[in-house]
């Protein structure tokens, strides 16, 4: 930045992050008395979900598409019907909901009934999901039995044994509900951003087909547990050991070759957006549009002082730390791990003094697949399920968490992505959920403003 | 199986508004990326903007003029709000904030919080935005067959949203010829090729730069216009898909081209809706159905653009002498 630049930059930038922090403040002063349900394609309800859904078909059976459906109650939303008539709703709160379908439409189609209410309960096996059907009102299934569509869960016999007090959480309860789920979001969001950052810092590539690499360890591991009736573990190391197989692959037949080639990064940027359509649209070819679960049971949750949690999310959040030491330790206490460092520092001057670059760089690309597909199984297990577009949908919450953390800095990911995870997951306290990633991105573009380099970047000429 | 019927839809696209659309918002990308090496991976955003921009200001009742001005304004104000944080910073952040923005941008239009604005993520219908547009046209009412083609006059996909589609294009093309070989241009090609070279002759680059990222932004909002004109405005048919198509279009006609946008656009939809017509029309439903056409549909358009940045960076037209990737 030249000296002449340096003022305008101070005059431009504090009105602007005023501006920014402003528009913030006026989304949390806006109280959202009656907050938002969310308009999802498929719903699995969780610990902190319950959901409303169904199939809108008309008497004779065929699904009526492009309907739109309103929910009111505790929260409110509209969602229209997807080709095949399916809609759903993901809702926060315990209580009593209606659900309405336009009069003319449903009249137009000979259906029975425009509006029915049922009731969600979170804590509750039976009641975490209610089915609605126009075709047959007064039919309004609660419970699992008409949800056999999902495929995050299924007659699984173990019930949820969260006490009801639980479920009716307070403010404070919520608040502590958000930070635990925060921060395994952003453990899992620090296995994938650290494997992305470590690329960036030896190879000077902002990979935008990371989010796949994620994807791909979920439907990995769904194969594994779903078709070929693995054991979970079994299938994880299987979805780890693929990752690490299509990052060998893929970096000696397309990186090393671009980068024999001396193809520009920017140029090696478009090329992993041209990969990343191109995967994410062969998983949806292959797997189809809807939701993968890797583990078909709901597992029994209890309560933690403050938080309601179960035992696959412990031992996942479990799993990413002990992963996330190991690289840690890699990189500062073995020979391997410092070579790395010092490729990412100066590729040139580690290539002098005798590191093999390409080597190292290979063993980057290795491990940061890996880790990406362990984390997309994690995900997978955490979330209830994967489906062809998760990773996509978080890649943008991974350059955030890098960003943030600094480029090029592994243990900067990580705090990143901690940040990141837990905003993103305590910012649905005060504005609706649905817009919680635009709150992680908005603190992406704050940081640019006010400390480009990132937490952890040396203050450098950036530009 | 009608091997006529598959063509006459192929080169349908040829005019199609939303090949028009793309056209429009890849020559504002053009101006982003070719002519001055800004990263753009948000165009969609401004493509969005501009729809909502329009539409809601429609349906408030404006008049056809004052919706332009409202996309435009909004336009010029994101360029501006993503402009001063990052002009100055890497091509990377640039790339990130711009595809971060518009992400922003799709999220909050589709909330459930923004649904007496924007719909949700049902979006805005047809009849809340677009009665003004088709009452302007001079067209009569009825329907006109062209030579393949046979149209609607004024309503929805109708020869009325073409013929002002193209004639945008149009005048957009001729507008950057211009630009391209007036001394401004030849600025920004200087900040292209060497920033810190046009910086060392006195230039403020980040001002030409912000100049270049509001021009191609008003082009995008202007495509986004036309892009939701003969269908709705649904948050989520502009979401980053869009802006990678939009790439891919323009890297297939030639980056730093004026007719390269165009011929890229027509190029790549002709022969995309080739290819997924004759797969949807061989290729029995059982072995592949229709949705996993859309999906190869996309795979191809995903490897198409892996090739040609790695094996013809200049496309169809351009000059590999002028290539605008610089790392």
């Amino acid at each position: 930045m030249t000296a002449a630049a340096s003022p305008r930059r101070r005059r431009w930038g504090i009105p602007l992050a005023t501006a920014v922090i402003a528009l913030l403040a006026a989304f949390a002063i806006n109280p959202s008395q009656a907050s938002a349900a969310e308009a999802v394609p498929v719903c699995n309800p969780t610990a902190t979900n319950g959901c409303v859904n169904g199939i809108l078909q008309d008497d004779a059976q065929q699904p009526i598409a492009g309907a739109t459906i309103t929910l009111s109650g505790k929260e409110s939303g509209t969602t229209t019907t997807g080709a095949d008539g399916t809609w759903a709703f993901s809702v926060g709160a315990d209580g009593k909901y209606t659900v309405s379908l336009d009069p003319s439409v449903a009249k137009q189609h000979g259906l029975k009934g425009s509006s029915e209410t049922v009731e969600i309960a979170k804590a509750s096996f039976d009641k975490q999901r209610a089915v609605v059907r126009f075709d047959k009102p007064g039919l309004a299934a609660s419970g699992s039995t008409g949800a056999s569509e999902s495929a995050g869960e299924s007659g699984g016999s173990k019930t949820a044994t969260a006490s009801a007090d639980s479920a009716s959480a307070n403010f404070g309860k919520r608040v502590w509900q958000q930070l635990y789920s925060g921060i395994i979001f952003g453990l899992m969001l620090g296995l994938m951003s650290v494997g992305m950052n470590l690329v960036y810092g030896t190879t000077g590539l902002s990979s935008f087909s990371h989010g796949e690499q994620v994807t791909l360890g979920g439907l990995m591991a769904y194969v594994g547990t779903q078709m070929l009736g693995m054991p979970v573990w079994a299938a994880a190391v299987f979805a780890v050991a693929v990752g690490a197989l299509t990052g060998l692959v893929q970096n000696e037949l397309v990186w090393a070759p671009l980068r024999r080639k001396r193809v520009g990064t920017m140029q090696q940027m478009i090329v992993t957006i041209g990969l990343s359509m191109a995967l994410q649209y062969l998983f949806q070819f292959f797997f189809g549009g809807d939701i993968k679960g890797i583990v078909r049971s709901v597992p029994a949750s209890f309560t933690l002082g403050p938080i309601t949690t179960d035992m696959p999310t412990l031992l996942s959040a479990g799993i990413a730390i002990l992963v996330i030491i190991g690289v840690t330790v890699f990189l500062y206490r073995t020979r391997l791990g410092r070579a790395t460092r010092a490729v990412s520092d100066n590729p040139a001057l580690a290539a002098a003094s005798g590191i093999n670059v390409e080597q190292v760089v290979r063993i980057v690309w290795i491990l940061s697949c890996a880790m990406a597909a362990l984390s997309g199984v994690l995900l997978g297990i955490y979330l209830n399920g994967i489906s062809w577009n998760t990773g996509a949908t978080l890649l943008l919450l991974m350059f955030a968490a890098v960003t943030l953390g600094g480029l090029g800095t592994a243990n900067g990911a990580l705090v990143g992505s901690l940040i990141i995870g837990i905003v993103a997951d305590m910012s649905s306290l005060v504005i609706p959920s649905d817009m919680r990633y635009a709150s992680a991105l908005a603190i992406l573009i704050i940081v640019l403003l006010i400390r480009p380099q990132g937490i952890f970047g040396k203050a450098q000429r950036v530009g | 199986m009608d091997f006529v019927t598959i063509i006459s839809n192929a080169l349908g696209e040829l005019i199609a508004p939303t090949t028009a659309a793309y056209a429009l918002a890849a020559i504002g990308l053009n101006i982003h990326f070719g002519m001055t090496g800004l990263m753009n991976m948000g165009q969609a955003g401004f493509m969005l903007l501009g729809a909502y921009g329009f539409a809601i200001s429609q349906s408030m009742g404006a008049n056809l003029f004052a919706s332009v001005c409202c996309a435009l304004a909004l336009a010029v104000i994101y360029a501006l709000l993503l402009g001063i944080p990052t002009l100055k910073l890497g091509p990377d952040y640039l790339a990130m904030v711009t595809l971060a923005a518009a992400e922003i941008v799709r999220i909050v239009g589709r909330s459930t919080a923004m649904t007496d604005v924007t719909g949700g993520s049902a979006g805005i219908s047809p009849q809340d935005f677009t009665t003004q547009f088709e009452s302007a046209s001079p067209l009569p009412d009825g329907a006109t067959t062209f030579l393949l083609w046979t149209y609607s006059n004024n309503i929805a996909n109708s020869w009325w949203v073409r013929i002002v589609g193209w004639v945008l294009v149009a005048i957009a093309a001729l507008l950057c010829w211009r630009w391209f070989h007036s001394p401004w241009g030849r600025v920004l090609k200087g900040i292209r090729e060497d920033e810190n070279a046009v910086r060392s002759l006195g230039k403020k680059v980040t001002v030409y730069k912000m100049q270049s990222l509001i021009l191609g932004g008003v082009f995008g909002a202007l495509a986004g216009i036309l892009f939701v004109l003969p269908r709705s405005v649904q948050p989520d048919s502009l979401g980053r898909q869009v802006t990678f198509y939009t790439w891919t279009l323009l890297l297939l006609g030639g980056a730093a081209t004026v007719l390269g946008p165009i011929l890229g656009s027509c190029v790549l939809w002709v022969l995309l809706t080739f290819v997924k017509e004759v797969m949807r029309n061989t290729v029995p439903e059982t072995f592949i159905s229709s949705n996993q056409v859309e999906a190869l549909g996309w795979v191809i358009v995903g490897v198409a653009l892996m090739c040609l940045v790695i094996f013809r960076p200049q496309g169809l037209l351009g000059d590999r002498k002028e290539l605008a990737f610089h790392a």
